[in-house]
Order: C-alpha cells, then structure tokens, then sequence
C-alpha cells in the first residue's frame, strides 16, 4: 500500500468513525436492555397466568375476543396480534373510534383458553418501549430513523477502513499483541485493533441490518402504496360495508387458505392498516426461517372469502429474515448474553477510537507540532 | 504473501466461525445447532479474554 493510499484510508477511518461515535455509543448503550427486552418485559409485568383454566386448547376466537371486548364498551377492535414463542395469548388492540393513530390505541392481553382479560399493560411509558423509541429513532420519528441509518452507513464505512488500516499495522506483530510496555496509548491502540477485528463480522452483520431496520418503516410505505393499493384497487369507490364478517371467521379463512402457516396478526376493516373491505390476516410458517415471513390475507369483509394471498415483495422479505440478525433473539438465552458480550466489545472498540483520537490530538496541539516525517504506527 | 497470509490467519478463523455461528441458530432447529452456535459466536470472545489475560496481570489496563 503506497503512503498516500494509507493516508487516504486513515483519513476515512478518522471521519466517518467520528462522526457517528457517539450516536453508536447510544445505539450500543439502548441495545443492551433491548436484547434481553422479552425477559424484561416477564419480569416487569409477569401475566397472571396461573389463574387459568384447565383447558389446554383456545376457545373460538370470537367467544375468547366477545370478554375482552365487553369490558371496553364503547372501544373499536383495532387489529390482534399472536405474540410470537407464547400460545393461548392473544393481544387484543382497541381505539376510541374507527381510523385512530396507534398514540389512541390500548392493549389488551387475553388468555384464548377461556376469554379471560390478562392485563391491560400501558402501550407507552413502557421502560422498554422508551428504550426502543430512543434506539429507533432517537425520539425524533422517521427523521430520527433516517439519522440512524446514515450513521450506520458511517460506522459500516469506518470497519471497512479499519480493516483496510489493520494489515499494515499487524506487519510487525503478531496477532492480538497488546504491548504493556511503554505509553498507555499504545495499549489502548493494540486493544483497538484486537477486539475490532475480532468482532469484525458481527458488527458488520449487526451494522448493516439495523441500517435495513432503519428504512422499515419506508418501505413498509411503499409496500402499501405500491401493491395494497394495487389488491385493493377493485374495491375502490364501492360503499363503506356497514356489516361484516366476524373476525374469527375472517382468520379461519386465511387459515385454510394458508393451512402450513399460524395467524400473526390481523388488521380490522376500518384501522389505518388496511382496507375499509378488508381484514388483512397476517400469516407466518411454523420452520425457523419461514416463522420470520409474513404473508399477508386479504379476506373479503362481507363475503367472508379469500380475495388474495400475495407474497410480501423481495425488499420486504429481505427485512424480515434480516431482523433476527440484529436482535440475536434466535437461539435462547445464551445467544442473547453473547449479543450482549460482543455489544461490551463494540462499546469497546468505539471508547478506545475516542481515546485514541483526543490522546492524539492534545500533545500535538500543546506544541504547536506538526505530524510530519516517519510514522511507527501506520494506524496512529 | 506469505506475510499477508500470517497477519490475515486468525482474523479469518475467527470471521468464519462467526459465520457458522450466525447461521447455524438461523437455519437449525434448536438442540445440536443452538449449541453449535453458541460456541462458535464464543470462538471471538474467548480470544478477547485470552489475549487480554496480559492486561490483568499488570493491571495497568487503565
């Protein structure tokens, strides 16, 4: 690598890494409860379940949702959710008036063997939603998203130049060398070097599917006006149905459309999610990686019928297989506590980079010297 | 090359076990490939321990 090709690389390194530091210290800092949010949540709110029946198998659904519904008389059924890795639970979600924003909705959590209302946990004001607020966006929406997704492509943009600077520097050591002797920067540069590239693919595999998390929401847009749109379009102009299908008979539909698959969730005729003709039943397979799919059912509201089932686009099934990839929510309890070690590792390397880079830059600055001349540290 | 070779062995040993640890828990069902997993994604972090050992002994980590 000639001399300016490495000062090119490190010039790289040095801004793009500072540049989003600090924005991925938060990222890292907000990832590590939210890597154990399931456990969090158990222990935050533990479900009563115990004061369940001796029942082993659900109710029909629209027996089990008539308790839930009738203690929220005047509320509107918004869309149930099937949480994921549970069975006999059902999230129910309810809204003041058709077509409300989800900052109306409450929760409801059902036991579907008898009906009964579990608890009604607050949606917001959550710890762990506040935490994944400030992980996703930044408190700050979609422009927060999109922040986070540019600082993603910078930290990516700085392990790829960290890659690029560690052959030159490792010429003379061998691998994973942390020198005692001498300054305490240099320790810390050796620790740098030896956890970054240790590390290296998990941070890029993390990295790079917490940027496609970041454009969920967008694409989840497009994904609507660009193929919804186009399965709803022959019910365009006709009247608002004033009676529809049950819910339970809407899902039974979509199951025996889709009979390999489960019900994630289903969006109501008249929430924001669907189609005023329409409950959307939302399907995912039983297989580890098909349990990552959503294929969504669109169930006709007054006939009852199937009126489609279309795959999700390549863009959308691409995010879905890539979400277990940044959560580390796919092998148990101790997958998740070597998330957890490799995010310490991250933090890590990026206290290190600041470390390095202000040690640096205060003698030099205190002497008025200019970094010139020959280099003993192609890294430094 | 053969230099590059040396400076690039453990870097990639390490990379490929993250790969077989990162896909294993993906494409297996539980059991054999959960544990598979685990020990591999372990594979890096046990070198992190290993290799700063050198730290605790002086204490001069900070």
């Amino acid at each position: 690598m000639t001399a300016a090709t490495l000062r090119y690389w490190r010039w790289v390194h040095k801004w793009s890494s500072l540049v989003c530091t600090l924005f991925l210290l938060v990222l890292c800092l907000s990832g590590l409860p939210l890597i154990f949010e399931d456990e969090l949540e158990d222990l935050l709110s533990p479900l009563p379940r115990a004061a369940v029946t001796a029942a082993d198998h659900d109710l029909d659904l629209d027996a089990a949702l008539a308790q839930g519904l009738e203690k929220h008389a005047g509320m509107v059924p918004m869309s149930l959710t099937w949480p994921a890795g549970t069975e006999h639970l059902l999230y129910l979600w309810t809204a003041p008036r058709p077509q409300a924003t989800p900052d109306g909705f409450r929760l409801t959590i059902m036991d579907l063997r008898d009906g009964a209302v579990l608890a009604e946990p607050p949606i917001r004001r959550r710890p762990t939603v506040i935490i994944r607020t400030l992980h996703a966006e930044l408190f700050a929406g979609l422009p927060g998203s999109l922040l986070l997704c540019a600082m993603g492509l910078l930290f990516l943009a700085a392990v790829v130049s960290g890659v690029v600077l560690y052959a030159p520097f490792m010429r003379r050591m061998a691998f994973g060398t942390i020198r005692r002797e001498g300054a305490r920067r240099t320790r810390w540069l050796d620790i740098h070097n030896l956890v970054g590239i240790v590390i290296l693919v998990w941070t890029v595999v993390v990295g790079a599917t917490g940027v496609a998390n970041t454009l969920a929401q967008p694409l989840f847009r497009l994904w609507q006006v660009d193929q919804l749109s186009a399965m709803i379009r022959p019910w365009a102009g006709k009247p608002i149905p004033d009676r529809v299908v049950s819910v339970g008979a809407a899902v039974a539909a979509a199951w025996k459309a889709l009979p390999a698959a489960r019900p994630e969730s289903v969006a109501y005729p008249y929430s924001r999610f669907g189609s005023p003709h329409h409950y959307i039943v939302w399907m995912r397979g039983d297989e580890p990686l098909t349990a990552r799919l959503e294929t969504p059912v669109l169930v006709d509201a007054v006939s009852g019928e199937v009126a489609e089932v279309r795959p999700l686009p390549w863009y959308l099934r691409a995010l879905e297989i890539s979400r277990p990839l940044h959560f580390g929510d796919y092998g148990g309890v101790p997958l998740k506590i070597i998330w957890a070690l490799m995010d310490l590792a991250t933090i890590t390397v990026l206290g290190s980079g600041l470390y390095l880079w202000s040690a640096k830059r205060t003698p030099a600055r205190r002497s008025g010297a200019r970094t010139t001349g020959a280099r003993v540290d192609p890294v430094e | 090359m053969e230099r590059s070779q040396k400076i690039w062995h453990w870097p990639a040993v390490l990379a490929i076990s993250t790969i077989i640890g990162l896909l294993s828990a993906l494409l297996g069902q539980e059991g054999i490939w959960w544990i598979l997993s685990w020990i591999s994604l372990a594979a890096p972090l046990g070198v992190i321990v290993w290799k700063g050992r050198v730290l605790w002994f002086t204490g001069q980590a900070r």
